[in-house]
């Protein structure tokens, strides 16, 4: 599917190899090697266009990723994974530092054609300083397997992390998801948000794990994880764990997996809504917590088409 | 005239337990029924299986609405073809809008009975005379369906919906229940400005406060799943003085 949004600052990397032209102006620096891209932003900027990674395979690729951005600098990050072919490999590892006062939106989008083989495999680690903020969007639509492993350093203090994790796997498609945020420092915080469609056979897995380092007094972290089971034999497995190491926190988490509310159904059935509709305005309604949370607008685009395609 | 609704020797369970015994009930064009009743007489039961609730079995029995056997029937069928339910309990759909939910229903409602859908400007004029005439804020299109709702809301909400669907055959289950007197009364203005010589209502209640602002020309009264007595606009205060065991005397 293709991406809404247009930047300047692409890069493309397609099995195994950069076909990005290096980008080097006064607000970004680009070196692509033999591994991937490292991108430095420097400090004080404000990016006008959002840097777009583009990672697609047709057999098999990799890309390591590192972008580097400097203090109270502001952008925007897209990863967008694509895989077409049966069997494909795409795997996406990505390292993004975050300094002092540094402002990031980012965004990881996976998307395959069809459940053939394909897996997807994303790895991405913020390592995150003073008053640094950190809003991240994980959507994941399509591949036999899709993996997902978000690490968030908060290694200075006032820090924040938002992180939301939407998926749809239809089929017999399977979802690994794990959230790994640790507090560091004094007075971070850190919301993070899960949502799963699972539809059919597919199978959804989540591990949701917080950890407060002793010196991380005046915490706030919250977890919350919910899914939605369309189909009996859809399965869900959420596990969200909470390692606590000082007293002065504040902490929480909360995990649900449910089906579709048949009361809810009925209301909007009486009122002349068909089953199908009913049943889609349902979905909608549920994946809204997570959706309100992107700050991209051109997501939503893709992520509704993304839902109505499953 | 064909009769808007025609139920005949009505046998319901639920779980195996029987909760509809054999009850009958005909409602033509124009007339407003009452069906008064103690609790767990069957009322709730039976506004369900008329509107279609895929829980509820019928064992036995026939209801036709608008001369059609609505047994197997969807309840978006149902509703399409001009019954509408006014629920006791108005379900709350988090994340979704009122004015989509209605914008959806309306529409659902219009293209089964082939008129032109209405379009977004369209629909927002309509929606906003109906929700003056019941007093209703315009925020209120923006929030989720009946979430953080107070009661009164949530009625007027339902009313909404009927005065938008307009239905041949409105059913109106405990309306006024958990309403101050304001909200009763826009309720109930609501319900009156709804009454014509084509619609049916059916107040299903077990007080006859709601009947004090919208007279019925029948009442009933449902005891252990069938009507046991029917009476005129006078009956529900005779229950108010005299109770339920008084009717039950009266009927045997």
């Amino acid at each position: 599917m293709r991406l809404a949004l247009e930047s300047p600052y692409t890069f493309v990397w397609h099995d195994n190899s950069g076909q990005a032209m290096p980008v080097n102006d006064l607000q970004v620096q680009s070196k692509v090697d033999s591994n991937g891209f490292t991108l430095d932003i420097p400090a004080n900027s404000k990016l006008n266009y959002p840097l777009i990674i583009i990672n697609s395979a047709a057999a098999s690729n990799k890309l390591q990723t590192i972008v580097n951005v400097g203090a109270n600098t502001e952008i925007t990050l897209v990863e967008y994974m694509q895989s077409d072919d049966s069997g494909a490999q795409n795997e996406m590892h990505s390292i993004i530092n975050c300094a002092a006062g540094a402002k990031v939106k980012h965004c990881i989008l996976q998307y395959a054609g069809s459940d053939n083989g394909i897996t997807q495999q994303a790895t991405t680690v913020f390592k995150q300083q003073e008053n640094s903020e950190v809003a991240t969007n994980i959507f994941a639509f399509g591949g036999s397997t899709s993996k997902v492993d978000l690490h968030v350093a908060l290694q200075g203090a006032s820090a924040h992390c938002q992180a939301a994790h939407l998926a749809c796997p239809i089929g017999k498609e399977k979802q690994e998801v794990s959230f790994n945020i640790e507090h560091l420092h004094p007075e971070c915080t850190s919301n993070s948000i899960a949502r799963s469609v699972v539809k059919d056979n597919a199978a959804s897995n989540f591990i949701g794990k917080i950890t407060v380092h002793p010196n991380a007094c005046k915490t706030f972290a919250d977890l919350q994880i919910k899914n939605l089971l369309c189909s009996a034999k859809a399965q869900a497995n959420n596990k969200p764990e909470l390692e606590i190491y000082n007293d002065d926190v504040k902490c929480s988490h909360g995990s649900s997996t449910g089906q579709l509310d048949q009361n809810a159904l009925f209301y909007m059935r009486s009122r002349g809504i068909d089953l199908d509709t009913a049943t889609e305005m349902l979905i909608t309604g549920f994946i809204q917590p997570v959706l309100n949370t992107c700050e991209i607008p051109e997501m939503h685009e893709f992520v509704n088409s993304a839902l109505a395609e499953r | 005239m064909t009769p808007l609704l025609e139920v005949k020797d009505l046998v319901v369970t639920v779980e195996d337990k029987l909760i509809i015994n054999g009850l009958n009930l005909t409602i033509k064009p124009g007339e407003s029924h009452a069906i008064m009743g103690p609790n767990g007489s069957g009322k709730t039961t039976l506004s369900n299986v008329l509107a279609r609730h895929p829980d509820y079995t019928v064992k036995s029995g026939s209801i036709r609405f608008n001369g059609q056997d609505i047994l197997e029937s969807e309840p978006e069928e149902c509703a399409q073809q001009g019954l509408f339910l006014s629920f006791q309990y108005p379900v709350a759909i988090p994340g979704v809008s009122n004015v989509t939910f209605l914008k959806a229903a309306v529409n659902g409602v219009r293209k089964a009975q082939s008129k032109q859908p209405y379009d977004a400007v369209e629909f927002l004029q309509v929606v906003k005379k109906k929700m003056a005439e019941l007093q209703i804020d315009e925020d209120f299109l923006y929030r989720s369906i009946n979430e953080g709702f107070s009661g009164g809301e949530k009625k007027r909400n339902e009313i909404l919906q009927m005065l938008l669907l307009e239905p041949k055959l409105a059913i109106l289950d405990e309306t006024d229940s958990g309403l101050d007197v304001d909200a009763l009364r826009s309720v109930a203005d609501g319900v009156n400005s709804f009454r014509n010589s084509e619609r049916g209502i059916l107040l299903i209640t077990h007080y006859q406060r709601l009947l004090d602002y919208v007279t019925p020309d029948i009442v009933h009264v449902m005891m252990d799943g069938k009507l046991i007595f029917t009476g005129g606009k006078e009956l529900p205060h005779q229950i108010e003085e005299k109770g339920y065991s008084w009717v039950k005397e009266q009927a045997e």
